[in-house]
């Protein structure tokens, strides 16, 4: 890891006893970071219990990382386990949800807290 | 005055003495090693016995009854009177150094012990006895200067300011007239003049360089191991027919190999007008300071020896540095060559063999920027002989590395092609070269060429063996882009081949562009597309896979299809996207699209858009003001279940411009994508008209050229 805010990195924790998974990533989501953002997302889904993804930190994703974020929340929905989204509500990712025509799609919350809780199921 | 008088006089006691007495002192007299003589109270010189005929060359029919002034230098007249003062006070004089005058009027160095003669009470004159101490005082000088050139020796660090001193100092200290200093070079069959003082330019113009069986003096002195003494020009140019085009003017010649255990480096040789009896005295001082001279050039050399090795260690880190990074082919060969002509040459240039056989130059280096473009010139100019027998085209044909240890003026003569070809190699001064191969996978790739202008920095097998290695390495990193480049370009191919042609419409002018993202980065699956469908109506496409590289491409071929096939048979927007939608979910890989789709009556300019997960597409009205249309976003086709795409209406008037693009006319890093798009609308609000010179202006003056996505623009305007 070092200092340079590009580089992508990716932080992995289980909470709430293991109900829920956080995932937390930094840096930049392009074609050089997806796969290691992938990874994280397939581990999260496997692990069962739901997902809370901080992406506050996440300075630029392009269309591979929405893809990732698409289809990981397409998985969640299905088995019918929650999937949070934290994002600050002035973040170029947040504009990428909004262009994107998905924001109404995702449960998207501009704190870290609120999505864990929400992933939790403590909060709605 | 009788020699047995002479000899009375002389006696340390004024007591005459008897004659047997008297013969004894005149044999020690006449047969003494120092000259004796005697003076009177007036100076006037009253004996004169042979050691001082060989002293001062006057017989003593020349110098008895002669004022002793004669042998006195005129800047020490004074010194004469004193003595005699002192002298006729009864003193004596032991050891006084002093120089006198020879008869021919050279000086003398030497030692007087001068004694009063008395004839009872009375001194009537002086003894004289003196000895010459010539040797005695060069001597001491040479001792003097030895010791200043040895400090001054030890003062230096490089071979060169090492020869600089022996040249100049050990000339001067020999009073030499010229020096020279000649070095065996690398492959020890060649000698190289190093250094030189005294000579003129054009004496040593033919000899920078020669050939150790060369009947030379220093060719002999170093090939024999002994020093060479000679005084006799004439059987010096009989000897060293070599020198015979500029016959030697000097009178004499030293000439002594330059040897530090047993090891030759090369010969010093000391050149003296005047015709010099070399005394044994003069060899062993001369031989002092080539031997010191020696023992420090040898010491440089070992210095340097190990700095540039470290030198050479240096470049090879850096090096594979340099090949380590994720540079394209152009940018890690550009780094090499500077990494090279910075620690192990002065010229660097990288040749590639071109699809089509030909090889091109396409790094050239040099440490010298005004030698760089003389470098350039040279190769374009000339460019490798693809038939030579040796050099760069050579070593691409064979594959084997080439090593110039020393390039002589004869090769260069050789090597040309023509007289300005010599010319100007003669001017980058060349004196060592390797030229090895790029090999990968079997397949020559072309050639790097490393050269020296620094005659002390010539190249070896060790050399040679280090640029071998990392030619192997370079070409392994310009193999393994060239593959990438190759993919590449057949995705570009590929990409360009899936864009349609634009159809022709009334009222309807239409210009596309496509760019492809740097070549270090993978072609995208950015589209765009025009469909006619009935009942008049256009439909815009502007679209973009998530995905690069050739299948990202492939896939978005099978996308722009399908999609072409739904809007010709006439559904709308959004009911084509709901189809395309659901085709993707049959993929064997979940695939994620963003679109932009806009069906257009020409006749009403009526539209219907559908914005899905896609940046809005911009209009320009006839009175300029620019619109965004965002309007109501759908998401992105492909990966949602049952996802809703949204038709939004809107009126383009007749002298309207519609802009579609992907996002990565709007997209930097670090820059909100919000700011992306003003900057766009700002752009747009006074671009052209026209829509062809619309999408060739837009992306330079946005400054999205060769970015790291491509780019995919369609713009129309309604007439």
């Amino acid at each position: 890891v070092t200092d340079d805010p590009a580089q992508f990195s990716v932080g992995y924790e289980q909470v709430a006893d293991g109900a829920a998974t956080l995932i937390t990533i930094s840096g930049e989501v392009d074609l050089g970071s997806v796969s290691e953002f992938e990874q994280a997302l397939d581990r999260a889904a496997a692990q069962g219990g739901s997902l809370a993804l901080d992406m506050t930190a996440l300075r630029f994703m392009d269309s591979s990382g929405l893809r990732a974020v698409l289809i990981s929340s397409e998985r969640f929905d299905t088995d019918g386990r929650r999937l949070a989204i934290a994002v600050t509500d002035d973040s170029p990712v947040r504009k990428l949800f909004s262009m994107s025509g998905i924001e109404d799609r995702l449960p998207l919350f501009s704190r870290r807290q609120d999505a864990l809780s929400f992933a939790e199921g403590t909060a709605e | 005055m009788t020699r047995a008088q002479q000899a009375s006089a002389l006696a340390p006691s004024a007591i005459p003495l008897d004659a047997s007495r008297a013969a004894h002192f005149e044999a020690l007299v006449e047969s003494s090693e120092d000259a004796i003589l005697s003076k009177d109270r007036d100076a006037v010189i009253t004996s004169w016995n042979p050691a001082a005929e060989r002293l001062y060359g006057y017989s003593a029919e020349e110098a008895i009854g002669r004022p002793i002034r004669m042998l006195v230098p005129p800047d020490r007249a004074n010194e004469e009177r004193v003595i005699l003062g002192r002298i006729l006070l009864g003193e004596r004089l032991q050891h006084y150094e002093t120089e006198r005058l020879r008869k021919d009027g050279s000086r003398v160095s030497v030692w007087l012990t001068i004694s009063p003669i008395r004839l009872g009470e009375e001194i009537i004159g002086a003894s004289v006895i003196a000895r010459d101490i010539t040797r005695r005082v060069r001597a001491r000088e040479r001792a003097t200067r030895l010791q200043e050139i040895t400090s001054a020796l030890a003062r230096e660090a490089e071979p060169e300011r090492a020869i600089k001193v022996l040249v100049s100092a050990g000339a001067e200290a020999l009073a030499a007239d010229a020096a020279t200093v000649g070095l065996l070079d690398s492959t020890r069959e060649r000698v190289v003049l190093a250094d030189h003082a005294g000579h003129s330019a054009e004496r040593l113009a033919g000899f920078q360089s020669f050939p150790l069986e060369a009947e030379l003096p220093m060719c002999v002195a170093i090939r024999e191991q002994t020093a060479i003494w000679d005084r006799d020009p004439e059987r010096l140019n009989e000897r060293f027919p070599g020198l015979a085009e500029e016959p030697v003017s000097f009178g004499s010649l030293a000439v002594l190999p330059l040897i530090v255990e047993g090891n030759v480096l090369g010969a010093a040789s000391f050149s003296f007008r005047e015709a010099k009896e070399f005394e044994p005295e003069d060899r062993a001082f001369i031989a002092t300071i080539v031997q010191q001279a020696a023992y420090t050039i040898d010491r440089a050399r070992i210095y340097e020896a190990e700095r540039s090795a470290n030198r050479r260690l240096a470049f090879l880190g850096q090096a594979s540095e340099a090949l380590n990074e994720p540079l394209s082919v152009a940018s890690t060969l550009q780094r090499l060559a500077e990494l090279s002509v910075r620690s192990v040459s002065d010229w660097c240039t990288v040749d590639l063999v071109r699809g089509d056989g030909q090889i091109e130059s396409v790094v050239i280096e040099h440490v010298d920027r005004s030698k760089a473009e003389m470098a350039r010139e040279f190769r374009l100019r000339y460019p490798p002989d693809p038939e030579a027998e040796a050099g760069t085209a050579h070593v691409i044909r064979s594959g084997e590395p080439e090593l110039y240890r020393m390039i002589t003026d004869e090769m260069l003569a050789e090597s040309a092609q023509d007289e300005g070809h010599l010319e100007m190699a003669r001017e980058l001064g060349l004196v060592s070269a390797m030229i090895v191969p790029l090999i990968a996978r079997g397949r020559t790739l072309g050639a790097m060429t490393f050269a020296s202008s620094n005659p002390r920095r010539t190249y070896d097998e060790d050399d040679l063996e280090l640029v071998t290695d990392l030619g192997r390495r370079a070409a392994l990193a310009i193999d393994t882009s060239v593959l990438y480049q190759r993919e590449h370009d057949a995705a570009v191919t590929l990409q360009r081949a899936l864009l349609p042609q634009l159809p022709e419409l009334e009222h309807v002018e239409l210009a596309a562009r496509y760019l492809p993202a740097e070549a270090e980065f993978e072609v995208g699956g950015d589209w765009y597309d025009v469909v006619r469908s009935d009942p008049g109506r256009v439909n815009l496409v502007i679209g973009d896979m998530a995905g690069r590289g050739i299948d990202a491409a492939s896939v978005m071929g099978r996308l722009a299809t399908a999609l072409r096939a739904y809007l010709l048979d006439g559904y709308t927007p959004e009911r084509a996207l709901s189809a395309l939608d659901r085709l993707m979910k049959e993929f064997e890989a979940p695939t994620l699209a963003t679109l932009f789709v806009l069906s257009l009556d020409p006749e009403t300019g009526r539209a219907q858009y559908v914005r899905a997960g896609h940046p809005p597409a911009l209009l320009r009205r006839p009175d300029g003001e620019v619109l965004d249309l965002t309007g109501e976003g759908s998401p992105p086709v492909g990966p949602l279940r049952g996802p809703r795409f949204l038709a939004n209406e809107i009126e383009v008037e007749p002298g309207s411009t519609l802009l579609l693009y992907t996002d990565g006319l709007i997209e930097r890093r670090r820059v909100d994508l919000q700011a992306g798009i003003d900057a766009l609308q700002a752009t747009f609000a006074v671009a052209p008209d026209e829509p062809q010179a619309l999408v060739d202006a837009i992306p330079g003056a946005l400054g999205a050229e060769g970015v790291a996505d491509d780019i995919a623009l369609l713009a129309v305007r309604l007439t």
